[in-house]
């Protein structure tokens, strides 16, 4: 989802070379979203308890790795100095390229409209139960968020306290 | 500047002013309360771009054919024609009573 | 809790007419939606919102915005920093 004119997806979520859009936490989530563990992963194999055992403990274990985000290990991409200015110089080069059409990009165009401008500025306006049905929407709307809190259940980052 | 529009413009019940914008945002005509308001004609332009990006139903090809911005008791009633854009300021009378 | 906001916007859903409504904040982050409303539409909603306010002299004053078509109307309002858009049937 995008955010305020919400009309560009998320499209950069591949394997890239680190920029503004990639994020940062992408790839762990995604392993851990990729991996479900359904009763089947323990019905169709043969019993051989002990090794299935083994094998059921590794699988969880392996889940809760790929579900645990490592604050710690996660390699915070910082910038140095010239990479800021590699990339200014990028970026203008790259705007320099595609200006010319930017400008003409954003005078969007209007629809066609109607035929007869006056006959519809002149029409009945909005009916007073519609006006009602949204304020009294609008009121209780606000009402109901401003009760809305976040409730802090858990602490989000855990440390292990390896023995 | 007087047009055929203009003067049905003029026409239109409890009117308090009107405003015919170019879509390149220029102010052709204006009239009563909105006359020579590009501060209001700027505001309409932007709602009018914005109100052409929303889609109104599931079946895309359904523009809007009226944009109106309604307070107590007056209201712009916004409309777009041949590459202009029509805004009234009307007093706003609905014909229902109110029953709240 | 959210609770309420979502069985107000089943109550609004219920009235004659209405095919869609969707709450956002004033960034225009969606809240909730339901029906036909766009989720990807809140950040016009509230936009249009905030300028339908600069049309007053009062900028406290918020306005009903309607966006009419010939099938469907939008009515949308903000009060305090919540957005509502609600979808009807064109009568």
């Amino acid at each position: 989802m995008g955010c305020c004119f919400g009309k560009d997806e998320d499209e950069y979520s591949g394997e890239q070379e680190p920029d503004e859009r990639s994020p940062l936490l992408g790839n762990q989530i995604g392993n851990a979203i990729n991996r479900p563990v359904t009763s089947d992963d323990f019905e169709s194999q043969p019993s051989i308890t002990k090794g299935d055992e083994q094998s059921a403990l590794n699988r969880i274990l392996h889940q809760t790795e790929n579900n645990v985000i490592d604050v710690s290990a996660l390699d915070s991409h910082t910038m140095e100095q010239h990479e800021y200015m590699d990339r200014a110089r990028h970026y203008s080069t790259r705007l320099a390229i595609v200006g010319g059409n930017l400008r003409t990009m954003r005078k969007p165009v209007l629809p066609i409209g109607t035929t007869v401008p006056q006959a519809v500025l002149a029409g009945e306006p909005i009916s007073i139960a519609d006006i009602q049905l949204i304020n009294s929407a609008a009121a209780t709307a606000a009402n109901a968020l401003s009760n809305v809190k976040v409730q802090h259940k858990e602490e989000l980052v855990v440390h292990f306290v390896i023995p | 500047m007087t047009s055929p529009v203009t003067q049905s413009l003029e026409r239109i019940p409890d009117q308090l002013g009107y405003l015919v914008i170019h879509e390149d945002g220029a102010v052709i005509a204006s009239s009563g309360e909105l006359e020579n308001d590009e501060k209001t004609a700027g505001i309409i332009m932007n709602m009018v771009h914005m109100a052409s990006r929303v889609q109104l139903s599931p079946d895309r090809n359904d523009p809007f054919k009226r944009l109106s911005v309604v307070f107590d008791t007056y209201m712009f009633v916004i409309t777009i024609s041949n590459h202009k854009v029509y805004v009234c300021k009307r007093k706003y009378l609905p014909s229902e009573p109110i029953n709240a | 809790m959210e609770e309420s906001l979502d069985k107000q916007l089943d109550d609004t859903m219920n009235v004659h007419g209405v095919v869609g409504v969707l709450a956002a904040d004033h960034q225009g982050l969606c809240l909730a939606s339901k029906g036909n409303a766009q989720v990807s539409g809140a950040g016009l909603m509230s936009s249009l919102a905030e300028a339908g306010k600069q049309l007053s002299s009062d900028e406290q004053k918020c306005p009903v915005v309607c966006l009419e078509s010939d099938t469907c109307n939008i009515l949308i309002k903000s009060h305090d920093n919540v957005t509502m858009a609600i979808y009807k049937v064109a009568s």
